[in-house]
């Protein structure tokens, strides 16, 4: 099957065990009978992901145990999936299913890794014999343009299964993770922070209360700035070609902070723009920078990545950790989880369009429509064309996936997994688990 | 009512109102620094251009008082007109806008400025900054 058909029809999520490192810890002996995640991939029946060990965030022991629910049986998961654990402390962990058969050299190129902490190198042995597509250079530049911001930000890609994390640890270096569980393949590299002084500038620049101060904008007035913040977004990226300090402060986070047009559009590296509402483009994923991964169904797999030009950073206040991004053929939302000191307050928004929707959500998408899952009303609501009668019987939603018309929800606290026929009425229904759960690693 | 006087880069002196003159914050600040004894000297601003922001200021302020019989399209008219100078102008009073710290001015200049480099190309663009810097200096 054309993988890029699966693209279009699916929105599935990559198979990611999403716990941070306080899950994981709250994780004790009592929760063995917990499910971790559920997750569906493209052509694939669901399963389930059951807790595992992880000793210290660096050391990581054992691969999760998958399970695959094939009718009233369950089974041990599919071969060559990728699962990725990544907390909010900096450390990712990877690791696969089983390893490849095939043992790859070293990633090549510019995307060679400096530095490698040693469960990344395993990852990258296991999967590094993918091909290296077009769209990793791409991907690559759009990581170093966000690294910018000093943050560390996770990607989740929907379809495309595309993941990507970065992570600023304590030594000062970011780790990016890119992973391409589409081609089979893993490709991660990390590279310091400090060993790329026109990053490290950047940085400063995000800091920097007075553009002024940076001798960087060197032949900048500061009048312009004010007359580039007044341009709609077509003309700012033409902008861009006048000289080099205009560019390099348009394209520069504290620009795009305090840039705000009112018509979204997308702003790509690469000297192009189209409305946000464009009907061939498809969000991959959305940064908390307001950086989007599109892809171009009009040129097949080209994936581009950009900037949304309405500011989506300007409300997100600066202790926000997390974005969830999903995207739809015309809209794409994106929740953030409040956190402070690594502690997740229970505050979350949903920014869809300019609308700002408050409240506590799981959101999921699937066929071009997007549905919210509120977790306090236990209710789930879609914003296109969801099923109005649906009201779930459980408490809190860990995660929810559709897969052909079906959704597959989690709770935590009673380990169930639930599923609703999205097109039949009240039809909830609980799957029996796997008994006796596989132990505990 | 207490008077302001405010000098240019020429050295010609304007006495304004004070309430006037704290509508630029920039002079707002001097004031409460210098106080009014002494006249507060502008080197960044030439006299044509104070002038223009003077009376932009006084005619703003006049449409803002209650009892003002100017209709919005009666301040839209002069705002549109008050912009239809040469770029060079345009451009000082930008600079000068931005220096005197004058917010509604600013945003008037620099959306005039804004609207016209919108449509053009990227080589016109820059010449039109080029010719305006090499007409200043």
């Amino acid at each position: 099957m054309d993988p890029c058909s699966g693209l279009k029809t699916m929105e599935s999520q990559l198979f990611v065990s999403k716990p941070c490192k306080h899950a994981l810890n709250r994780l004790g002996p009592g929760s063995l009978k917990r499910i971790s995640t559920c997750s569906i991939t493209d052509q694939e029946e669901p399963f389930v992901c059951l807790p595992f060990k992880l000793k210290a965030q660096k050391d990581w022991k054992s691969d999760p145990v998958v399970m695959k629910n094939s009718g009233s049986r369950w089974e041990p998961g599919p071969k060559r999936r990728t699962l990725i654990c990544g907390s909010p402390s900096g450390r990712s962990c990877m690791s696969r299913g089983h390893e490849r058969d095939h043992m790859p050299g070293d990633c090549e190129g510019a995307h060679k890794p400096e530095t490698m902490p040693g469960d990344c190198e395993r990852a990258v042995r296991a999967g590094a014999t993918a091909r290296r597509e077009s769209i990793i250079p791409s991907v690559h530049d759009w990581l170093l343009e966000d690294l910018s911001s000093g943050r560390g930000t996770a990607y989740r890609g929907h379809g495309a299964r595309l993941f990507l994390r970065q992570d600023a640890n304590e030594l000062g270096g970011c780790s990016l993770h890119l992973v391409d569980d589409f081609l089979c393949g893993i490709f991660c590299w990390s590279l310091a922070l400090k060993a790329q002084a026109p990053l490290h500038l950047r940085c400063g620049l995000e800091s920097g209360k007075n553009i002024k101060q940076f001798k960087h904008f060197k032949g900048l007035v500061m009048e312009h700035v004010d007359i580039l913040l007044r341009l709609p977004g077509p003309s700012l990226l033409r902008a861009r070609a006048v000289c080099k300090a205009w560019k390099q402060i348009i394209d520069s986070p504290w620009f795009l902070r305090r840039y705000e047009d009112p018509s979204p559009c997308i702003i790509f590296q690469k000297k192009r723009w189209f409305e946000l509402e464009f009907p061939s483009t498809y969000i991959q994923s959305v940064s908390q920078s307001g950086l989007v991964l599109v892809r171009e169904e009009s040129t097949g797999m080209g994936i581009s990545a950009g900037r949304i030009l309405w500011s989506l950073s300007r409300p997100l206040p600066p202790f926000v950790t997390i974005i969830h991004s999903i995207g739809s053929t015309s809209k794409v939302a994106l929740l953030s989880y409040r956190a402070d000191n690594g502690e997740r307050l229970s505050h979350r928004y949903l920014k869809l369009g300019s609308e700002v929707l408050e409240g506590s959500f799981t959101l999921f998408s699937w066929d071009g429509k997007l549905y919210l899952l509120g977790e306090r009303g236990i209710h789930l609501f879609g914003l296109f064309e969801a099923p109005e009668s649906i009201s779930a019987r459980f408490h809190v939603i860990k995660s929810a996936n559709i897969y052909n018309s079906i959704m597959y929800c989690i709770s935590l606290n009673r380990a169930m997994l639930v599923t609703y026929n999205l097109s039949k009425q009240d039809s909830w229904e609980v799957v029996p688990l796997p008994k006796p759960l596989p132990p505990y690693m | 009512m207490v008077k302001v006087t405010l000098k240019s880069a020429e050295g010609d002196v304007f006495e304004v109102d004070e309430e006037l003159a704290l509508e630029s914050l920039m002079v707002k600040n001097m004031i409460e620094d210098v106080g009014l004894d002494s006249a507060i000297s502008l080197p960044n601003v030439s006299s044509t251009i104070l002038a223009k922001v003077i009376e932009y200021i006084k005619f703003h302020m006049d449409a803002q008082k209650d009892g003002s019989k100017k209709t919005s399209e009666e301040i839209k008219a002069f705002d549109d007109d008050f912009v239809n100078v040469g770029i060079p102008t345009l451009f000082e009073m930008v600079l000068a806008s931005n220096y005197l710290n004058v917010k509604s001015l600013l945003s008037l200049t620099c959306n005039t400025v804004a609207n016209m480099i919108k449509t053009k190309p990227p080589a016109e663009v820059k010449e039109m900054f080029t010719s305006a810097k090499q007409a200043k200096a």
